[in-house]
């Protein structure tokens, strides 16, 4: 399904429960109840969980959320100077300092039904990021092929980082992993 | 509705709603995650560059030019005409990243929205290893053009560098001045360092 669709039809529903709440019948206040955990990143029905030890993508919070940064934190203490270039591509297979094991997250189907994976990234500053299978020897990227997961399958995925048109700075952006169910 | 009916109906829905949840039948998740990205400077970017001739500068938004024109910084204002130029050490690449890279530099090669998909110039980039190996031998010169094999490619350990320089070939052309007309079209030099 479109994101964008589905965003829409997300606003249409919130929508039709505003009109039940104010229905013509006077009033109506029903409860239900609803059990819903918000839990750690590793356990989420979408499993993120981050790779490697050089703190380009880490966890932090409570509860546990991934996150990523270029350069890595430890990157960051030992040359504050270091980043991207400009007019450039970047791919990141290995977290810094990792030698032996590719990926920066796994992202791990956690549900019950086949699903599909991919990212989104929208942004202001022409910096683009997009995540790709580190198995795949064409690093096609998820958004362009997502990832196929059966419940329990895991996809290691790397960054692509272009910053043609992205001036010198710091950003603070913001990347949407998606998990997408394809079978009912 | 009858408030015992009424409860048991609730009941039913929270116990339904609950089962499906544990289930984990998700049908879509959207998860928004922070990511903090630094754009810096050419010389302190992980593949770092460095101007270190005339003909080279590093001040165009932090970006590296390279100047074989009226901008390099000498009284000449261009290549000769059928002619061989060659000019040493024009700038040096820096692997500040991590990991064993593999590099290329071409000018025929397709990087990025600034460049036409195809340009075939008579130009060789090639550096010498200050502090590096070469396919595991040391100490060789190494000579790299558009269409090399990427087998001939140098290897840049972690803090290793390579000095670049230019030849241009321009003396065994029929018709030298289509050639500079190319090299006017050049606008950028594609550079890539591969993770071995």
């Amino acid at each position: 399904m479109n994101r964008r669709t589905f965003l829409g039809t997300l606003g249409a529903t919130a929508g039709s429960a505003l009109i039940v709440g104010t229905g013509a019948a006077g009033f109506v206040g029903t409860e239900r109840e609803l059990s819903v955990e918000v839990t750690d990143d590793n356990d989420a029905f979408l499993g993120l969980r981050q790779l490697g030890s050089g703190t380009r993508s880490y966890e932090d919070g409570t509860p546990e959320r991934v996150a990523f940064s270029v350069p890595g934190l430890l990157e960051r203490i030992d040359d504050p100077d270091r980043g991207l270039g400009t007019r450039s591509i970047y791919e990141f297979v290995y977290d810094a300092t990792e030698s032996t094991t590719p990926g920066l997250l796994r992202i791990t189907n956690q549900g019950s039904n086949e699903a599909v994976t991919y990212s989104e990234f929208e942004t202001e500053t022409n910096i683009d990021v997009s995540l790709f299978d580190v198995t795949d020897p064409d690093r096609i990227a998820l958004r362009d092929q997502p990832a196929e997961l059966s419940p329990g399958e895991a996809v290691d995925v790397g960054f692509r980082i272009e910053t043609f048109g992205a001036d010198l700075g710091a950003f603070d952006e913001t990347l949407t992993i998606v998990g997408e169910l394809t079978t009912t | 509705m009858e408030r015992r009916k009424f409860l048991l109906g609730a009941g039913s829905t929270a116990i339904g709603a609950s089962a499906l949840v544990g289930s984990g039948a998700f049908s879509f998740v959207a998860a928004e995650r922070d990511m903090s990205i630094d754009i810096v400077g050419d010389e302190d970017a992980f593949l770092g560059l460095e101007a270190t001739s005339e003909y080279a500068d590093g001040t165009s938004n932090g970006q590296l030019s390279i100047n074989f024109d009226e901008n390099a910084g000498v009284d000449g204002e261009g290549l000769n005409q059928n002619a061989l130029s060659e000019f040493p050490n024009v700038f040096r690449i820096t692997n500040q990243g991590s990991r064993l890279v593999r590099l290329m530099v071409r000018a025929d090669e397709y990087l990025g929205p600034d460049l036409p998909e195809e340009i075939s110039l008579p130009i060789e980039a090639e550096g010498t290893l200050t502090n590096g190996r070469l396919g595991g031998m040391e100490d060789l010169n190494w000579s790299g053009r558009g269409g090399t094999s990427t087998n001939d490619a140098p290897h840049l350990g972690p803090g290793e560098a390579i000095n670049v320089s230019f030849r241009f070939e321009l003396n065994d052309l029929s018709d030298p001045q289509t050639v500079y007309d190319d090299i006017e079209a050049i606008d950028a030099l594609g550079i890539t360092a591969d993770e071995v």
